[in-house]
């Protein structure tokens, strides 16, 4: 459990203790009061981090610290706030600077099906980024935990969770150099809580659904096998009754009509008993997600910035597209409407918008196609469906 | 605390707790005892629900709230788990919260509250009590409840159609015109739904956060991040095995498995894959995991005697777990010593002797796994009663046909896992088992119900696993009349020399079977051997002459058909497996004279130089010519061409020659070559093996299956060699006949076993 360790001398460290490793697998521990009082230890210590194989060997009485118990918890909170939210800033090495063909690679780059766009200019620059880490606890009839990073360009507002998934692991192993704290700009923080509030939703969603896909085909195919099992029994019952009605369906008499009413009521309750057991699995297989925001990074990347005319009509845009060298890829293009993680983008008439294509689809009430992002509702019918 | 204290396992504190909760009226606390049962245990997932019990014993429900918390952190919730949940909120007067809990559940039933409380029936008077009080006001609101208007419509007739109220329409809709005949419709409509996915994201503290400065530093970032990590790892959500899986994919049906396996099986369950799907990776990959949290120190590996190699080969390459096994010269030596390893591999079949079982049974193994665990389906065998006693924390059960005959076995294998699951034998009967018909569920919703709690079957059908076709030739070659003289006359001597040492013990019998299977390898190989023979037992000349002999002779046909399957499509690589280092040294100097370009892989290579050879097969040169170690934990699958010049007598060699090429992964179809001289014993192997089991259209796995129904604690390559031995021919004969008819019976019987696990567990097991 070396990654429990490095964490737990970690925390130790930076709440003032002293730490010394010790073969195999444990820490010797010298800790000031205030931390003494916190963990309930004295102030000399030594931990061991061998879970089982401690059992066999301990004479000096170490504490057995492991991922059983709350231990967790325990140094958790030693953590208080801390670490919800750092500056980082990336240098940029011996990447190339600028892509070797830019146009080739905006052309790959950025698909606009009605619009067409001009390069006006290009600069090296530094793209301010927010990073964020996600815990998400998916509850059905199973339980699935896990951590999704997504992030943005708070510049020119596009999605980098791919670039950032190639970012993170090189980031995790390289240093992680001080730097100024001073930068800080209140008014961005307003537009970062428009961004989030507009974008971050239905991007976690998204990716939550990407990460929980086996998760949920599994899950669909138990609940298929389930509402087929329950329609295949409730089937039978009112087949059975069906072939009775049928039988009595030119019978004379009080007696046959009383048992044709008999007979359609239990009909009836079995289509009932039917519908309830399906709202019963529905009920059943529901997930639910709950996601916890665990951590931002407020990331400055070096990156080539791109400036592009948009032209549709008779309007003009100008947008901003990023290179980031350290990952040798471009951004996706900005997106006022949808996900925003394709390259494919549609451009609407009155205001410019860059939405995906389901952005400016026609309305699914009244057929008038309209840009989502100038409309919340369809603006001929009013149909917010749409 | 007390060394006896430590010492006790999870299952005696759960004893000691369910002890104390029927004996403790008025006035004594059970809290501590629990608190004191959670330090020796402190993650397992019974000790935690029952010390929340004990703390709502002792009305203190925010300990018991701390314990339900830790287990829902690490445990898939149970009834259990939730009743006692709303016995908590009850204490905290959250009586509306507790009540829907309850009704989520169904659990507003008494009797079915009573049947999932920790705190046994003892308890049931206190139960009844809180159970009373959640209740309460739900019941005197009973017409408000949606299940209850449910209920009570099930019991009188609708409204619709008897009132004198209802509506005219409905009224014309419900009642059958008089004399019209009523057409039955086609079924009962579907209802068309999907499960709904709902997500919940609080952004005010992220935004509150935003608007402060970030820190400038990255060190207590890192550490929540890592904070993050362990938090997933200590639910399993993350598992620490993979990054330290060698040469293997793990694929996510055993990715499942595996976390289904530490959270909710907690350690404990029967692992039922088809064959092919890689049982022998997912225990590989359970036994990593608890070794790398630290929750395991010692192992016990229990297999048929033919499978030990495979286990002992896949544990020290694919997971670095070093192991030591009963083919290890120390079981003989010292067994003493040898059941005091930390990690051991053994054959069932020794194991169970008295002797070696004495040994076992003195100690204690944090994980047993059981490969091939339907031998264990009889309760009065040996095998079973050794696994039974054993004292084990930890068990995995792997056989992909576990229940052989009849339900009972399940029965047996279950109980081992989960005592107590199925009730008694008797009751067993009773309620599962149609009379007369030990193969028929009589209840079977209800038993696999019970079967999901400690059984995991994935299906190449679920896991949409396509094996690659199989295409085996056996080419037989005519040896030389020299070399056919020398082969007769080395049979004969051994026979001589086997019949005249009888009772000398296994080192002798060793020696022959060199004798014999190199014989079958090569002439370099049968003349190095018998060399070595000649010099330990010097009083005997003949074996002198008969090294010479074979040192005279050349390679032959063997030679001349490897050199043409070698030629033929040249740019298809080839892997050539040989099992003695004389022919391998001897093919290579071959090869070389042809200029055929190829690598060699063997034991003498170190790990780098082993890497190298496969990099240069994979990139540089069609052919590797290789050992039996050839490509151990390496990906090797971009070879589709097997070419075995000599043929290994135990069937699982030859498979897991094969399996190095096919497995999960190959995509193209994969050829097999076998290179045998006419009127040797390997072309009796061969020829059973073809005949009886079909070998190579086997999926990899199956056929240790199959063979261990016949072998005991004597591998199949000692019971040709037995044949073998015989002296005359015609008991030659008749001793190779009665294999035949072994392996008849155990393949049929293993198909029959397919077919009866197919119908009784179909895909309802899976692990995702």
């Amino acid at each position: 459990m070396s990654e429990l360790r490095e964490f737990v001398s970690g925390v130790l460290e930076r709440r003032g203790a002293v730490v010394e490793t010790c073969e195999p697998d444990g820490l010797n521990v010298l800790l000031p009061g205030p931390l003494q009082d916190a963990m309930r230890w004295r102030e000399f210590e030594c931990l061991d981090f061998r879970g089982a194989q401690a059992e066999l060997s301990d004479p000096r009485r170490a504490i057995r610290i492991g991922l059983e118990g709350d231990w967790l918890e325990q140094f958790g909170a030693l953590l208080d706030e801390h670490g919800r939210w750092a500056k980082r800033e990336l240098a940029l090495g011996d990447a190339p600077a600028a892509p070797g063909a830019p146009e080739r690679m905006l052309g790959h780059a950025l698909d606009l099906q009605n619009a067409v766009w001009r390069l006006q200019g290009q600069r090296a620059t530094t793209a301010r980024c927010l990073v964020l880490a996600i815990r998400y606890t998916a509850i059905s009839d199973e339980k699935r935990e896990g951590l999704v990073w997504v992030g943005f360009n708070r510049q020119t507002g596009a999605v980098l969770d791919s670039i950032v998934a190639k970012l993170l692991p090189g980031m995790r192993e390289s240093e992680w150099p001080a730097s100024d704290s001073s930068v800080h700009i209140d008014t961005e923080s307003r537009q970062e809580s428009a961004l989030l509030a507009t974008r971050l939703g239905p991007l976690l969603e998204y990716r939550v659904r990407q990460e929980l896909d086996l998760f949920l085909r599994a899950m669909r195919r138990r609940f298929e096998r389930d509402r087929a099992r329950v329609h295949a029994y409730h089937d039978d019952l009112w087949a059975a009754s069906q072939k009775r009605l049928a039988l009595l369906a030119n019978a004379p008499g009080e007696k046959a009509e009383a048992d044709r009413k008999r007979e359609q009521m239990r009909a009836a309750a079995v289509e009932r008993e039917y519908r309830s057991k399906i709202d019963d699995l529905r009920h059943n297989y529901a997930l639910r997600v709950k996601l916890t925001w665990v951590q931002a990074l407020d990331l400055y990347l070096p990156v080539r910035r791109f400036d592009l005319l948009i032209r549709r009509r008779k309007g003009e845009r100008r947008i901003a597209l990023d290179w980031h060298p350290l990952v040798r890829m471009a951004e996706p293009p900005p997106c006022d409407w949808g996900i925003g993680l394709g390259t494919t983008r549609v451009v609407c008439d009155d205001k410019l918008h860059l939405t995906e294509p389901e952005g400016q689809s026609p309305c699914t009430e009244c057929g008038k196609p309209f840009c989502r992002a100038c409309d919340h509702a369809c603006p001929r019918c009013e149909s917010k469906k749409s | 605390m007390p060394s006896d204290v430590q010492s006790q396992s999870w299952e005696d504190w759960v004893r000691t707790l369910i002890a104390a909760f029927a004996e403790t009226r008025k006035g004594t606390r059970v809290l501590p005892i629990a608190e004191e049962a959670l330090h020796a245990c402190p993650g397992n997932g019974a000790i935690l629900l029952l010390a929340a019990t004990a703390a709502l014993f002792d009305e203190q429900p925010e300990r018991a709230q701390t314990f339900l918390k830790r287990f829902a952190k690490r445990f898939v919730p149970t009834r259990p788990y939730h009743l006692v949940s709303a016995l908590t909120l009850a204490q905290h007067n959250r009586h509306d919260a507790a009540r829907t809990l309850l009704k989520q559940h169904d659990l507003q039933d008494f009797f079915s509250a009573l049947m999932v409380f920790p705190g046994g029936v003892e308890r049931r008077e206190w139960l009844m009590k809180w159970h009373d009080a959640i209740l309460r006001p739900a019941r005197r609101a009973v017409p408000l409840q949606p299940e209850f208007r449910n209920r009570k419509a099930k019991q009188r007739p609708p409204k619709s159609l008897t009132a004198p109220r209802q509506s005219a329409a409905r009224r014309a809709a419900a009642a059958p015109v008089a004399g019209a005949a009523v057409t039955p419709r086609r079924g009962l409509p579907r209802v068309d739904v999907d499960i709904t996915f709902t997500t919940e994201f609080d952004s005010a503290p992220l935004i509150a956060a935003l608007a402060g400065p970030p820190e400038p530093e990255g060190g207590w970032y890192r550490l929540r991040e890592s904070l993050a990590h362990l938090g997933l790892a200590q639910g399993f959500d993350e598992l620490l095995c993979l990054s330290h899986l060698r040469g293997i994919e793990s694929f996510w049906y055993q990715i499942e498995t595996v976390r289904k396996v530490l959270r909710q099986f907690r350690g404990r369950v029967l692992l039922a894959d088809e064959v092919g799907l890689g049982k022998t990776i997912e225990a590989g990959m359970v036994l990593k995991e608890y070794l790398l949290r630290g929750m395991i120190e010692s192992v016990l590996v229990l297999a048929p005697a033919s499978l030990i190699g495979q286990w002992h080969e896949e544990l020290e390459t694919k997971f670095e777990i070093p192991c030591s096994t009963t083919q290890d010269a120390l079981f003989r030596s010292d067994p003493d010593r040898f059941w005091q390893g930390r990690r051991i591999v053994a054959s069932i079949a020794a194991a169970r002797r008295s002797e070696h079982a004495r040994r076992l049974l003195a100690r204690s193994f944090d994980l047993v796994i059981v490969d091939e665990a339907h031998h264990l389906r009889d309760r009065a065998s040996q095998s079973y009663k050794l696994v039974d006693s054993l004292n084990k924390r930890f068990l995995l059960l792997l056989s992909a046909t576990p229940v052989q005959n009849d339900l009972e076995e399940l029965y047996n294998l279950l109980t081992l896992l989960k005592p107590g699951i199925f009730k008694t034998l008797k009751d067993f009967r009773a309620e599962y088992m149609k009379p007369g018909k030990p193969r028929q569920p009589a209840n079977p919703e209800r038993l696999r119900e019970l079967m999901r709690s400690a059984m995991i079957r994935n299906t190449r059908a679920v896991v949409a696993l396509k094996l690659p076709r199989r295409h085996a030739a056996t080419i037989r070659i005519e040896p030389s009349e020299a070399e056919r003289h020398c082969y007769g006359e080395l049979a004969e001597a051994v026979r001589r020399f086997a019949s005249a040492s009888e009772g000398h013990g296994g080192r002798e019998r060793l020696a022959l079977r060199h004798l014999l299977g190199s014989a079958g390898s090569s002439p370099a190989a049968a003349a190095a051997t018998v060399r070595r023979f000649a010099e330990r037992h010097p009083e005997n000349s003949d074996w002198i002459g008969l090294a010479e002999r074979w040192s005279l002779q050349d390679g032959g046909g063997k030679e001349a058909q490897l050199l043409d399957l070698l030629r033929r499509n040249p740019a298809e690589k080839k892997l050539v497996f040989v099992h003695y280092r004389e022919t391998l040294e001897h093919l290579a100097g071959l090869l070389a004279r042809e200029n055929i370009a190829f690598a060699r892989f063997d034991g003498s290579l170190s790990g780098a130089e082993k890497d190298a050879a496969i990099a240069a097969f994979r990139d540089d040169v069609p052919v590797l010519l290789s050992s039996e170690s050839g490509g151990e934990g390496r990906n090797i699958q971009f070879c589709n061409t097997l070419i075995n010049f000599d043929v290994p007598w135990n069937p699982m060699a030859i498979e897991q020659r094969i399996g190095r090429i096919d497995r999960i992964g190959q995509t193209r179809e994969v050829f097999v070559f076998n290179l045998v001289s006419r009127g040797t014993l390997e072309e009796q192997v061969l020829a059973l093996l073809e005949e009886k089991i079909s070998m190579f259209e086997l999926v990899v796995g199956e056929a240790g299956a199959i063979l261990g129904s016949i072998e005991d604690d004597r591998d199949f390559s000692d019971l040709v060699l037995d044949a073998w031995l015989e002296v005359t021919e015609s008991a030659r004969h008749g001793a190779f006949e009665e294999i035949g008819r072994q392996l008849d019976a155990a393949r049929g019987q293993h198909e029959d076993a397919k077919v009866l696990d197919e119908a009784l567990f179909g895909e309802e097991f899976e692990a995702a």
